[in-house]
């Protein structure tokens, strides 16, 4: 069960998330600016009774602005009692791998190094697994 | 009491769930400092409310842990397997005993070997003192993880079954919906869809209902909590509570029981000195302890403050040099709220001695940790000789705001109403914008405060907005700006909940609340917004105050709240009697007995129109009260607020006009505010004194169906013969059939089965029963 990964494609990058990060995954609707949050944060949706805050997970990996329909699957996930919705443009699949994510050695840009736990192997394909609270939680201010 | 035994049961089950998994990792690492804190925490929580609740067993193991695990903390004693299974053997037995209390038996098997185990070097093996371990709770079936407490709360057994009620009403409302769906009866799917919507509102409330709790709860258990310990220290102590309807949510409010015992058992156990010390010192005898609890903004803060000794700072210094928290050479380097501060640290405590009540100095360090747990914080100022004052400070997290939505473009945000002065429109007069040093000033009735724009403050990409009002709000007492807006949407209730800390980094929302609408709604954070505006509002806080509106205008100026009336004419009435301005369903709004009137929430006002009133949609309405009786006001338009000349002209004849005054050269009525009040302090004083004798009639239906149509008119009923004490002013014959009741002088209703039956009232016209009491309530109250 700990080793399940759902994959995912987000502005056409392939990323694997721990299946136990993942609370739910649903379409995002409207979604409500947020004025003043990092240019990644796109807003607040609603899920069901919940406010979800919407990221889009390359713009917070790689810096830029969210880019973010209101038709884009969200991955919810729940962080320290906090909803997050990671939008993504298509979930693909759920694949369970044996081993733990391995290691590559490659030298990954900026951003990237931060929030990825190893690589996994999806159909021939070398998938980065990324850490949820990372991506969410590496900006938060020191004073906070 | 049965509440509160019952409430230390599932309290302490909770507590041993969460401890058990630290007593296992405990088990593994005896040195893990961590670990023994949380044992200790429980064991000493335990002792406190067994003291406290009498239960003696209970008292006896805990304190005997409580002193080995002390010993093991400031490392006087070495852990060693043995000791570390004789303290499982006590929590264990713990266990046993809250279950036994539960389920009202008594456990025959003696605590004394188990205390005995206790100082003994060597012991014997654990399973020879826990016969029941393995149906015991605190007996964990394997070794978990560490965790936070399962988070609980506590229902009336009575709500979850209406709550269950409700989800029936839900089903076969839903099935209903699913019968007329499949046959197509599309009439009947409008029916069925309203039923299930109405279901839905039901539970909502009543689901809210659950979370939400008056702070008396958390306060009712102190003044036999205050008697108790004081009682036992031989000290008397005064309570003084305040602020008790302040409301939260009850899981708030379950997560603040716990430190605010702390707080008041050590204010009395170490805080307020006996009574020959206090004498000594000059002061009364009796100590006193004050509680209050207060909403300011979107934080709730609760105040305990004692008038006792202080905190005794040299002792607290020297005991944490001691205790190595902090080095001897900074000392010098402290501030006394440094120093204070130093009381919330793991382990330390200035009590000399440790008593059955507090004084092993975990007290604090627990509170502050439950209370950052809330999201609060807690801090405390003490005076040598003059008393002790703790603040603890929670969010309003999960509570419900009155909030006013407002809109800037096409973005709306929630301003928590409590927050709000008043609402002015930027298009007259009254209020002008004005541009200093590049920063912009509100001007209104002669005194200017800073403004601040929504759009300017959210950056570049928010839509353009057309500020036409402005919210004049104050984040603090005697603080205040203008928040430039371009309108208002409406009231609404929103529960609040907490916001990512990435978007609590702004800085400049306090919550988020889903509303009917069914998207996400920000509050803003109105302390938040003025400081990332760069307001200095302290620095003016003094000029402010001189600028009270109330001083700037002169004394024979009227300050009114000035309208388009119903009847298309420009009105004005003192704002002094205007509670606020509501906005009402048109449906809410009946004729009863002659008379309009409102029903909002619980109440029913009567209502005031001087023109017909639309049959459907909404309207605004004053609420106007004389700090006994309140009224509505159906108006046309929206009101302004404005300061008119008080050289107004009365009017010859006295009655709801009291005169005109001039606004812009147009002249416009004033109402006359005594004349509004009186109308119905009148009748409703001269009405509930009536007295209405019914006679003959059905039983059931002169109960159930007449009665409360005439106490609606404000009389009291008596039947048939009744004896009175007083005029019967209206006899109502309930049947034509009935014999003419013989009352001295009191006009006669005749009631009858029959439509057409000459001078009878028919007994179903409801219109002409109303009229007919409405009438003579009136002509009496004139005789």
């Amino acid at each position: 069960m700990n080793n399940l990964y759902l994959i995912v494609e987000a502005s056409g990058t392939r990323l694997a998330i721990p299946a136990t990060d993942v609370t739910t995954v649903m379409i995002c609707g409207t979604i409500v600016r947020a004025p003043q949050t990092p240019s990644f944060v796109a807003g607040l949706a609603a899920m069901r009774s919940d406010v979800i805050t919407v990221v889009d997970p390359l713009a917070a990996i790689q810096g830029g602005p969210a880019n973010i329909s209101e038709d884009a699957t969200l991955v919810a996930v729940s962080i320290e009692g906090h909803f997050y919705g990671l939008a993504v443009d298509d979930v693909i699949d759920a694949i369970e791998v044996e081993e733990a994510p391995g290691r590559t050695g490659v030298a990954m840009a900026k951003g990237w190094h931060a929030v990825s736990i190893g690589v996994i192997d999806f159909d021939g394909e070398t998938i980065l697994v990324i850490d949820t609270a990372k991506l969410v939680g590496s900006f938060e201010p020191a004073a906070a | 009491m049965d509440e509160i035994i019952a409430e230390f049961i599932s309290e302490t089950r909770d507590m041993l769930q969460h401890v058990s998994g630290e007593l296992v990792a405990w088990e593994r690492d005896p040195a893990d400092r961590k670990r023994l804190d949380e044992i200790f925490r429980f064991v000493h929580t335990v002792k406190g409310s067994s003291g406290f609740l009498d239960l003696p067993r209970h008292q006896r193991l805990s304190h005997a842990a409580e002193d080995v695990l002390s010993e093991l903390r400031a490392g006087t004693r070495e852990p060693n397997a043995a000791l570390v299974s004789a303290i499982l053997a006590i929590i264990d037995r713990i266990g046993e005993l809250t279950e036994a209390l539960d389920n009202g038996e008594e456990i025959d098997a003696y605590d004394e070997p188990l205390i005995a185990a206790l100082t003994q070097e060597k012991t014997p093996g654990r399973q020879q003192f826990t016969a029941s371990l393995d149906d015991s709770a605190g007996a964990p079936s394997e070794p978990s993880v560490p965790r936070g407490p399962v988070r609980s709360i506590r229902v009336p057994v009575e709500l979850l079954d209406q709550l269950m009620a409700g989800v029936s009403d839900l089903v076969l409302s839903r099935n209903e919906f699913a019968r007329r769906f499949a046959v197509g009866d599309s009439d009947g799917l409008d029916l069925a869809f309203e039923r299930l919507s109405s279901s839905i509102t039901d539970l909502r409330d009543r689901i809210s209902w659950t979370r939400m709790q008056r702070i008396e709860s958390l306060f009712a258990a102190l003044p036999r909590l205050v008697r108790d310990i004081s009682g036992q220290l031989g000290k008397s102590v005064a309570l003084d509570i305040d602020g008790s309807d302040v409301e939260l949510d009850r899981e708030m409010i379950e997560m603040l029981r716990d430190p605010l015992t702390h707080i008041v058992r050590n204010a009395i156990d170490h805080g307020i000195e006996s009574e020959d010390v206090r004498l000594a010192a000059e002061k009364l005898p009796e100590g006193r302890l004050s509680v209050a609890a207060r909403q300011t903004g979107n934080r709730i803060e609760i105040v305990i403050s004692d008038d006792g000794a202080g905190i005794d700072r040299a002792k607290l210094l020297e005991k944490a040099v001691a205790a190595g928290v902090v080095a001897e050479s900074d000392i010098a380097n402290l501030s006394d709220a440094e120093r204070d501060d130093l009381i919330f640290h793991p382990g330390l405590t200035t009590a000399e001695k440790v008593s059955e009540i507090s004084g092993r100095g975990v007290g604090m360090d627990v509170v502050r940790t439950n209370v950052e747990r809330l999201g609060g914080t807690i801090s405390v100022e003490s005076l040598a000789g003059i008393g002790t004052t703790f603040r603890l400070n929670v969010p309003l997290t999960l509570t419900i705001i009155p909030s006013l939505v407002v809109g800037c473009g096409e973005e709306i945000y929630a301003i928590p109403r409590p927050m709000i002065g008043e609402i002015v429109s930027l298009a007259s007069d009254h209020a002008q914008v004005q541009r200093v040093g590049g920063g912009e000033l509100l001007m209104m009735r002669g005194a200017h405060m800073p403004l601040v724009r929504l759009s300017g403050l959210f950056g570049e990409e928010s839509p353009s907005c057309d500020e036409r009002f402005a919210v004049i709000v104050s984040p603090r007492k005697g603080e205040r700006y203008a928040l430039a807006l371009d309108r208002t949407v409406g009231h609404e209730d929103l529960v609040v909940k907490p916001l990512a800390p990435v978007v609590m980094a702004t800085g400049m929302f306090a919550g988020s609340a889903l509303p009917d609408t069914g998207l996400p709604l920000l509050l803003l954070d109105i302390a938040g917004i003025a400081d990332k505006a760069g307001l200095r509002l302290n620095l003016k806080a003094g000029e402010a105050t001189s600028e009270d509106p109330a001083r700037v205008v002169s004394r024979s100026d009227i300050q009114a709240l000035v309208f388009d009336d119903c009847d298309q004419v420009r009105r004005a009435v003192r704002i002094g009697i205007v509670d606020r301005v509501i906005k009402v369903e048109a449906q809410h709004v009946r004729n009863r007995a002659g008379q309009l009137h409102l029903t909002l929430g619980g109440e029913i006002l009567p209502v005031i129109a001087a023109g017909p009133l639309p049959e459907s949609g909404t309207i605004t309405m004053l609420r106007l009260t004389d700090g006994e009786t309140d009224i509505a006001y159906a108006i046309g338009g929206p009101a302004d607020i404005a300061t008119l000349d008080g050289a107004f002209r009365p009017v010859r004849e006295p009655g709801r006009i009291a005169g005109i005054v001039n606004q812009d050269d147009v002249p416009i009525e004033l109402l006359d505010s005594h004349d509004l009040f009186a109308e119905f302090a009148d009748r409703s004083a001269e009405a509930a004194s009536k007295l209405c004798r019914i006679v003959g009639g059905g039983d059931h239906w002169r109960q159930e169906i007449l009665r409360p149509l005439v106490e609606m008119a404000g009389y009291r009923v008596v039947f048939d013969n009744e004896a009175t004490d007083g005029p019967v002013d209206l006899v109502i014959e309930a049947n034509a059939d009935t014999v003419g009741f013989d009352e001295a002088a009191a006009p006669v209703l005749r009631l009858s089965d029959d439509r057409s039956s000459g001078d009878a009232v028919f007994r179903y016209d409801r219109e002409a029963i109303s009229d007919a009491l409405d009438r003579h309530a009136r002509a009496g109250g004139q005789s």
